[in-house]
């Protein structure tokens, strides 16, 4: 694929803006390029597809859910990108882990995730979710829902706004539309 | 690119105010707005893929309404600490890897020593 293949640039190594920064960039969004017509198309249909219909798995732990049903309500409003807040797993395409994960919840968590139908992504929010946070030391708390899942984006913060969420669910969909795989 | 009703939109009500060195573009309405609760509509065409992160911070200040001059009326004095800005490079190669990332060197530094261990003999650390 053209992101590993293809180096622009040294890791790690900032860019500065202009040519070279735009191919790193292009090679991000149009990936499509380097495959067959049919399959480009067909590709993109299916991403544009999934990108405007993630329907989150609403499992808000703690007071990052707050946050998130800031990001669901009428300013941020996440149904204008086609998301809809699901109470089932069946039925959803992204979870977004808002919260602590205590011990106690981290089996519930992991069958909730087995439930969900593939292509199936976690987002990560606050800190808790990414590495333990405020709880790291705590006897009762799992450092991290990656421990349990695997994760696609991390969104820090303690709580992140409702615009950090909205932010990360967009690099969510520019995640989907860079990989471009039909089966996961 | 923007969507159809954007462009739409910018085509019919759309005042330029200026363009950043990345090619973006910035208007505001013609018509200016009063009303209570109101405020003048600012917004930005992206110049190629739409990306929040690639709107400057200078630029970024006006768009958020923290400041009404835009920055080719006032432009921002450039402190010598300043960086260039950079988008969000995650996804590409040059996207920031942490030393000891498994993407990159895959091992990290060796511990420095400036930090005292415990050790489980001599109690708790605090007393």
């Amino acid at each position: 694929m053209g992101v590993e293949s293809t180096t622009v640039g040294l890791p790690g190594k900032p860019l500065a803006a202009g040519e070279a920064q735009d191919q790193a960039l292009a090679l991000v969004s149009d990936e499509l390029n380097d495959k067959g017509f049919v399959v480009a198309q067909l590709d993109s249909v299916i991403n544009w597809a999934r990108t405007g219909s993630l329907w989150p798995m609403t499992f808000g732990l703690a007071c990052c859910a707050v946050e998130f049903m800031q990001t669901i309500a009428s300013r941020y409003d996440i149904d204008r990108i086609g998301m809809v807040p699901r109470a089932s797993p069946r039925q959803s395409d992204v979870m977004i882990v808002a919260g602590t994960l205590c011990n106690k919840m981290a089996p519930a968590f992991r069958r909730v995730y087995d439930q969900m139908p593939e292509p199936r992504y976690v987002i990560s929010m606050g800190s808790c979710a990414n590495g333990g946070g405020y709880y790291h030391y705590s006897y009762s708390v799992v450092r991290g829902c990656d421990r349990v899942v695997p994760v696609d984006v991390y969104v820090p913060g303690c709580p992140p706004t409702a615009e950090a969420l909205l932010y990360g669910i967009m690099q969510l969909q520019r995640k989907i539309r860079r990989e471009g795989t039909i089966a996961r | 690119m923007a969507t159809i009703g954007t462009r739409l939109y910018t085509k019919l009500c759309g005042a330029l105010v200026g363009e950043d060195d990345a090619g973006n573009r910035y208007y505001r309405e013609r018509w200016g707005r009063s009303g209570p609760g109101e405020r003048e509509r600012r917004w930005v065409v992206y110049e190629g893929e739409v990306e929040a992160s690639r709107v400057p911070p200078e630029w970024h200040r006006w768009l958020h309404h923290s400041t009404d001059e835009p920055p080719t009326e006032a432009p921002l004095r450039a402190q010598p600490w300043e960086k260039p800005h950079q988008p969000n490079l995650t996804g590409t190669a040059a996207a920031y890897r942490p030393p000891g990332h498994i993407l990159g060197r895959g091992r990290r530094d060796r511990a420095t020593g400036d930090y005292e261990p415990w050790q489980p003999d001599e109690g708790p650390a605090n007393g």
